[in-house]
């Protein structure tokens, strides 16, 4: 068993296997060996490291293997599973804590899953829709969007 | 006004959100969001993540290009342009030859030698393939026929006439001869009644071209317009193989997937799986036939040539180290329940030793309709003698290998 704390101060015990899709706490273990010692995640609230670990929890028996990089994963986002697609129905907020601690803890299939699920969201919405879905503030003068208008304007109609 | 939670998102996150997005509008609409979006959406990997999406050739599209390392977003954005209306095709073309390299590369090095580096737009030589365009230019369908022109032309740079075509060869009595892709200058469309039909490619035996229908009564157009079809210009007698596009990509399909034998670099235009081909395996022999319409010069009766393949898979089954043939039988199904039996020593004149040192044999011939009462073929099926040993020192009995009831193809004939 190994034991994760939070920035929080919590600690969560899980077996090993669950620990190791994380590829910081995998590194980290060959590091350090066994230890009953918690291992702090001061990047990650209880909150998120809960969520975190039951992806983990859920995934363990998975035959993904670590993979070094993140390219060598196909770019698709129309296969993601029922139960991941289930999973990621949470508020914007935790879904971007979600990406930020499996950015940090090193687990891609999380990393990608949160990636195709945000891209899922964007595709086919407007610009006006994404800034008003993600609260972002349109910073462009009328001159510049002028001419990314006309910059992109190839790609208007198929 | 508090910050926007995506601002708590790095940008490297933000560049894998938008190399999954997989689509230009929605990236172009996220470009116009606001400025460090705009920033991020430009980056190379975005597009390239695109690119490779959709199956282009990104260098030969850069090459296009005036400068000399362009961004990607403007090499995808040019692509797009000068592929408008033909996008689905491309790339699922594409993926076919590339498929076809990929295997070619391995299985027929002279085949892949022969392919085309790549798909090509139209250029400044191909003026006779833009007169014959304007007779499909109003098509919904004309994406198959310029995709068909891509394909061809690019094999013009390597030789005017290939000994290895892409749709292998015909065999006609022992006698190969390959099937070419004609160059662009050569391509022509040939005028039969109200048909028009865009011929790319031919076999100088068997007379049998490939073209594509440019030009249809009404009346077919549904079914036949922009269709790929094999036919004896003399007979007016054509088979349908299908939308280009269709044609191409399950053609290639099936030759990855080991439908067509390949022999002496060529590749055999009879299957050996299938429709129209029968398999058996007896004594650790895996005997295949098949059969093809193949119209002749004289369109006086229909004539079909065969293809009887004999591959030993396992000497331990078949007991000895050499067989022998000795003589053919065959039972001939025609129309009316009419049957007609054969029989003879050998085939073709000749009488095979399979091996260890030579485990394949085939020969071609052929079969005809009834001639006498018109009657045409509907199937058939047959065996051969075999001796274990040689027919001058024989080491055990004789015994047969079958030759399953094969359904021989009908001719479809509307012009």
């Amino acid at each position: 068993m190994v034991v994760l704390q939070s920035s929080d101060g919590k600690n969560f015990t899980v077996e090993r296997g669950v620990a190791i899709q994380s590829v910081l706490i995998k590194n980290l273990l060959e590091d350090i060996g066994e230890s009953d010692e918690p291992i702090p995640l001061p990047n990650v609230s209880s909150k998120v490291l809960e969520k975190v670990i039951e992806y983990c929890e859920y995934h363990v028996d998975d035959p993904s293997p670590i993979l070094d990089d993140l390219d060598e994963i196909p770019k698709r986002s129309d296969d993601i599973t029922p139960q991941d697609e289930n999973y990621m129905k949470v508020d914007q907020e935790l879904l971007f804590e979600i990406l930020l601690a499996a950015n940090y803890m090193d687990i891609k299939p999380l990393l990608e899953l949160g990636c195709k699920t945000v891209a899922n969201m964007i595709r086919n919405k407007t610009a006006q829709e994404i800034r008003t879905m993600f609260n972002i503030v349109d910073d462009f003068s009328p001159e510049e969007r002028e001419q990314i208008k006309k910059e992109n304007e190839w790609a208007e109609d198929h | 006004m508090p910050l926007p939670l995506v601002a708590s998102l790095p940008a490297e996150l933000f560049v894998l959100i938008f190399e999954r997005l997989l689509d230009a509008r929605s990236i172009c609409e996220c470009s116009q969001v606001c400025r460090s979006w705009y920033a991020l959406t430009s980056h190379d990997s975005v597009w390239n993540s695109l690119l490779t999406q959709c199956c282009v050739d990104t260098r030969t599209e850069s090459g296009l290009l005036s400068e000399p390392h362009p961004r990607l977003k403007l090499v995808y954005a040019h692509w797009h342009q000068r592929y408008r209306g033909f996008l689905d095709s491309y790339t699922r073309i594409r993926r076919s030859v590339l498929c076809l390299e990929s295997w070619a590369e391995t299985n027929c090095p002279p085949l892949f030698l022969s392919l085309a580096p790549g798909l090509g737009w139209m250029g400044s030589e191909s003026i006779p393939v833009r007169e014959l365009l304007s007779v499909v230019t109003d098509s919904p369908h004309m994406r198959d026929f310029l995709i068909a022109y891509h394909l061809h032309d690019g094999q013009r740079r390597q030789r005017r006439f290939l000994d290895y075509g892409l749709f292998g060869s015909y065999e006609c009595y022992g006698e190969v001869c390959s099937l070419s892709w004609l160059s662009s200058r050569m391509l022509q469309v040939i005028a039969m009644g109200q048909f028009k039909l865009l011929v790319f490619a031919w076999c100088h035996i068997t007379r049998n071209y490939l073209g594509i229908v440019v030009g249809c009564p009404p009346a077919h157009s549904t079914q036949i317009m922009h269709h790929v079809v094999q036919l004896q210009p003399q007979s007016y007698r054509f088979v349908d193989r299908g939308l280009f596009g269709d044609f191409f990509t399950g053609y290639i399909r099936d030759l990855v997937n080991g439908r067509y034998d390949i022999q002496d670099d060529v590749i055999s235009m009879l299957p050996n799986s299938g429709p129209h081909t029968g398999t058996s395996v007896s004594r650790g022999i895996r005997t295949t036939a098949s059969i093809m319409f193949c119209p002749d010069e004289t369109p006086a009766f229909r004539v079909y040539r065969y293809q009887i393949s004999f591959e030993i898979l396992d000497f331990a089954a078949l007991g000895c180290a050499s067989v022998q043939l000795k003589s053919r039988h065959w039972l001939m199904y025609y129309q009316g329940e009419r049957q007609a039996q054969s029989s003879g020593h050998g085939v073709v004149g000749e009488f095979p030793i399979l091996s260890e040192a030579s485990p394949y044999y085939r020969y071609c011939s052929r079969m005809t309709d009834d001639e006498m009462d018109d009657l045409m073929l509907v199937a058939f099926e047959g065996y051969f003698t075999m001796v274990p040993g040689t027919l001058v020192d024989p080491a055990g009995p004789d015994f047969t290998l079958a030759v399953p009831y094969t359904v021989v193809p009908i001719p479809m004939e509307i012009l």
